[in-house]
């Protein structure tokens, strides 16, 4: 199982240059951009969903590879409603409980094409320079 | 793009704002949120089939610590800069309030000191740094006749003003107004209730128009009005309009009764000009009359006060240049005009120039206050620091970073220069009030001064700088800490290095030194002011009340008039408890005007002429004055229009004009009368009690016209309100149309003369006292400290014999060594910056030895008072107490 644990560090660097949004939006970086795009793609394909729920439905799709942990998954929720590209609501889970929903917002949805593209070519590279040899 | 960038600047100051201020509220629901994803994780084991204590336990693994995730995540949430700043403040908050005698005696420490300079900074930029109330006041030039000596010797003829204005082409303008205004009287009788006696200043054609002001309502004089005997018209000032006509724009055009003439009211000034705060500070100025430049009044001789506006880029030096060139014309043209200058100089220096030394000096002052204050703060600060060491050592142990430390230590002192500085708004605007509500000072735009917005944001750059100053040393100290060192040192209070002990008698000495230093310029101005108060003015005030009387009414002969004066003062005589009642029409330390007078020979020759003040007097004035007659006699009742014209002069224009040969009998020829001298009499301190006397002379009011204002002198076994209200009862019975409400003591004319002096000696003592009070706290705040750092030495002394007596003495002497050396440092500084007080003293030397060793032995007690407190309390601890207490 291939743990995320390693974004925390990444994560905080990230949070100090928050400043730089504008050359971070288009040259996010491999391992800190992973997670985010794996939780506004979470977002896009169940639509609203709480925090629990995204970290369950990323360990179903990637067949229990993936583990975010909770250490970097809710930093990285609230690092991306800072950034607008998903919102929050709260409201009354499954179990009548209330907890926070996040919705992917519209620019969060343009983030995600792009990222989706960026990791398309991305893996296509890494996987021509794995299987060269 | 662009449209997007401001719609995610405007999130992201949302997000951050509520980041900052809904903090508390984020906390919660990150809180809620964070449970709930546990319980999630609980009941997903629960249905993987384990039991429940081992599902709890495994949620919680997989979790993590729940603050640290809470911490992590909180970061993420854009803690920043300002959000550490909250919590140091909150901090700073929290151990203020831990010690609230601490935090008080800081917070008003600060807030006199920045109050002081406050209301200091405020009276500074009214008196000297704002620009005078006039249409650029750098072009603007006084053109004074010899520039020195009597009034008359200032002002000018107005025919030779008239050659000026006419010849000229250096000045844009040249204005004047009559100089011995205060010789008229304006009385107001609207019909109901009291005469009123006016103020009013005539001026010239051009005299608004060359300072560049223009009435707020209505206009400037016109033709007609500047004519001799011209129309009668007044310009109102804007305080008079306000108080008299409550500030009625109706009456712009309607006449008043002025001296039995009907005037017309034709304009108002502009509330932000006064004209006595400019040229009469000290003297209220109600109205403003025309003053024509005709042969009447040319004939008055030199009157007119003169004001000149620079053409752009003309400088004073052509001024003088062309002036002068066009008096040596005149001079040809007209030899009969007699000798005459035209003295150019600066319009700012001449109205404020003097004032400058003295609110220096002040300034000085309050700044020296404000560091005191900075550096007994420093102080507190520091041993408060140091009682923290422990505290700082284990957080800089645990990985705090210096620089939070020093922060929260910084904005722990900038807290308390911020409360000071809101406590010390009320106390700056009250002194602010205070000073310039003083109308007696005669110190220009005095009463002008108020805390605007320059002032306020001197204030808070002051508090600023303060709370740096105040918090750097400590910070510094703190920032130095070695934690192992420190943690390793014994002891509970966590003693201080020696360092910071140094630092501590450093700041101490400088304290000290400081307040000796304020004390000795305090010391040097109260000396020279009761040397002031002590010169002997000629004549006595005590229980001597001068009273203006004006009569409106045309007297046909002199005669009538003096006729009309010896019944009124018939009248006051009558008046029991009144000793002496006398006239005259110029009293000490008032206006003054001069006359030139010769020393005529037996031969008939004309010699010697000297310039003389001329007081018109009847026979009871100089006795009436207690005035010294030194020898001879004084006019009596039977000098008269029909007997020989006498006149009695002071010694010093008997030793101008005859030096030691006898003068009685002599002749001097006066305005081209002769007069027989009959008596000398000692002078009188007639301009200002730090002035000598110049040439005095006397003058019989029988025996000579020129007058019509006068003071009645009315001296009394007691003058109180019940004599006032017979004066006045007398008054009225005699003349109703007679105003009775401008009398004024004696005693306050001398206070008044010597009001500015009185003001800067009041402050500059105010602030060096609260400079040694606030050394003396420091003082006793460092003894303490080191009292009770030196508990366990104290306890070991006393346990192996030392007497009470010895242990205060060895605290007591600690602070005498330290006093001393201040003392010695603030005697050095004041020998050194002493000389710029020269011109502020009267008849001391700037590096008075009494003042500077009375001051040093003052310095000296309070300190060893200061120190002895804790002395004391050290020496009765029990000596098993102070060695318990390690």
């Amino acid at each position: 199982m291939l743990s995320l644990t390693i974004y925390m560090k990444a994560n905080l660097s990230h949070v100090e240059h928050l400043g730089n949004m504008k050359s971070n939006k288009n040259k996010t970086d491999l391992l800190q951009g992973t997670l985010d795009m794996l939780i506004l793609k979470a977002l896009s394909r169940s639509g609203p969903i709480h925090g629990y729920g995204i970290s369950v439905q990323i360990r179903k799709w990637s067949e229990d590879v993936l583990r975010v942990e909770q250490g970097s998954l809710y930093p990285a929720l609230y690092r991306l409603e800072e950034q607008g590209w998903i919102d929050s609501e709260w409201g009354i889970s499954e179990n009548k409980r209330r907890a926070k929903y996040y919705r992917l917002t519209l620019s969060g949805k343009k983030q995600l094409e792009e990222e989706s593209a960026n990791w398309e070519r991305l893996s296509v590279a890494v996987n021509l320079i794995m299987q060269a040899g | 793009m662009k449209k997007n960038g401001r719609r995610n600047f405007a999130r992201i100051a949302r997000y951050r704002l509520r980041a900052v201020f809904g903090r508390k509220q984020l906390d919660r629901d990150m809180d809620e949120e964070m449970r709930f994803h546990l319980e999630m994780t609980e009941r997903e084991n629960l249905d993987a089939g384990m039991t429940y204590d081992e599902a709890r336990r495994q949620a919680r693994i997989t979790f993590g610590g729940l603050e640290n995730m809470k911490e992590i995540t909180r970061d993420a949430r854009g803690i920043s800069w300002y959000e550490n700043l909250a919590r140091d403040i909150r901090i700073s908050i929290r151990q203020l309030r831990k010690s609230p005698g601490f935090t008080a005696v800081a917070i008003v420490t600060l807030m006199l000191g920045i109050g002081a300079c406050a209301a200091m900074f405020s009276v500074v930029n009214a008196v000297v740094i704002e620009p005078l109330p006039v249409k650029e006041p750098e072009r603007l030039v006084w053109v004074a006749n010899f520039g020195s000596g009597g009034m008359s010797a200032r002002t000018t003829r107005v025919d030779n003003f008239l050659e000026w204005k006419e010849r000229n082409n250096v000045f844009e303008k040249i204005g004047a107004y009559f100089a011995f205004f205060d010789y008229q009287s304006y009385i107001l009788n609207d019909g109901d209730g009291e005469p009123e006696r006016l103020k009013g200043v005539p001026i010239t054609k051009d005299f608004l128009d060359t300072l560049g002001v223009k009435p707020m309502l209505g206009r400037g004089f016109v033709a007609e009005e500047l004519k001799w005997n011209g129309r009668p018209a007044a310009i109102l000032s804007h305080s008079f309009w306000k108080s008299r006509f409550s500030g009625n724009s109706q009456v712009v055009g309607t006449t008043i009764n002025l001296n039995g003439q009907s005037t017309e009211i034709v304009g108002i000034m502009p509330s932000n000009f006064d004209f006595d705060s400019i040229f009469t500070p000290g003297t209220n100025v109600e109205i403003l009359t025309p003053f024509p430049t005709t042969d009447e009044t040319a004939r008055w001789g030199n009157t007119l006060s003169i004001i000149g506006r620079l053409k752009p880029g003309a400088t004073m030096d052509q001024a003088r240049t062309e002036l002068s060139q066009i008096n040596e014309s005149i001079k040809t043209q007209f030899p009969d005009r007699g000798n005459f200058r035209a003295t150019v100089s600066d319009f700012d220096e001449q109205i404020r120039g003097r004032f400058h030394t003295a609110f220096f000096v002040l300034s000085g002052a309050v700044i020296c206050v404000l560091l005191i204050a900075c550096v007994n703060l420093s102080n507190l600060l520091l041993a408060k620091a140091n009682s923290r060491r422990k505290e700082f050592a284990m957080r800089i142990a645990l990985g705090a970073g210096r620089w939070s430390l020093m922060r929260q230590v910084l904005v722990e002192s900038s807290i308390l220069a911020a409360c000071g500085c809101l406590c010390s708004l009320p106390l700056a605007i009250f002194l602010t009030k205070k000073i310039s509500g003083l109308q007696a000072f005669s110190i220009p735009q005095l009463q002008n001064a108020s805390i605007n917005g320059l002032v306020l944001g001197i204030i808070v750059l002051l508090t600023f700088l303060a709370g740096l100053l105040c918090g750097l040393i400590p910070a510094l100290q703190l920032s130095d800490l070695k934690a192992r060192k420190t943690l390793d040192e014994s002891g509970e209070r966590g003693s201080a290095g020696k360092q910071s002990v140094w630092i501590r008698k450093t700041l101490v000495v400088s304290e000290v030194a400081l307040a000796c230093m304020l004390l000795i310029g305090a010391g040097l101005l109260i000396r020279s002011f009761v040397g002031l108060l002590q010169v002997d003015l000629g004549f006595q005030p005590d229980n001597g009340i001068a009273w203006r009387i004006d009569p409106t009414r045309d007297f046909p002969s002199l005669a009538e008039r003096n006729a009309y004066y010896d019944g009124l003062v018939n009248r006051l005589e009558a008046i029991p408890g009144v000793t002496a009642v006398g006239i005259s029409d110029t009293l000490p330390l008032g206006r003054n005007r001069s006359w030139g007078a010769r020393r005529l020979e037996e031969s008939g020759d004309q010699r010697k002429r000297i310039t003389a003040y001329p007081r018109l007097v009847d026979y009871r004035y100089i006795k009436a004055m207690k005035i010294n007659l030194l020898s001879g006699r004084l006019f009596g009742p039977t000098d008269t229009q029909d007997t020989a014209r006498v006149v009695v002069i002071n010694e010093t224009m008997k030793r101008r004009l005859w030096q030691d040969k006898e003068a009685l009998g002599q002749v001097a020829r006066i305005n081209g009368n002769d007069y027989q001298v009959i008596g000398v009499v000692g002078d009188v301190r007639h301009s200002a009690l730090d002035e000598k006397a110049g040439a005095e002379m006397y003058l019989n009011i029988r025996q000579n016209g020129g007058w019509s204002a006068t003071d009645i002198v009315i001296r009394s076994s007691r003058a109180n309100e019940t004599l006032i209200r017979g004066i006045r009862s007398a008054i009225k019975g005699y003349d109703s149309s007679l105003a009775t409400t401008d009398y004024r003591f004696l005693q306050e004319i001398v206070d008044h003369s010597v009001a500015p002096q009185k003001l800067i000696k009041d402050i500059l003592t105010g602030f060096s006292s609260l400079a040694l009070l606030l050394a003396a706290v420091g003082l006793y705040g460092v003894i303490s400290y080191s009292v009770s750092q030196r508990a366990n030495e104290m306890g070991i002394r006393m346990a192996i014999g030392a007497k009470r007596e010895e242990v205060t003495g060895l605290i007591v002497g600690e602070g005498f060594r330290l006093a001393l050396v201040g003392v010695v440092l603030g005697l050095l500084a004041a020998f050194g910056l002493s000389r710029y007080l020269k011109s502020l003293l009267y008849e001391i030397d700037a590096t008075d030895l009494a003042t500077f060793a009375l001051t040093a032995a003052i310095v000296m007690s309070i300190s060893v008072l200061a120190s002895y407190s804790p002395a004391r309390r050290a020496a009765r601890t029990h000596p098993a107490v102070a060695l318990r207490a390690e």
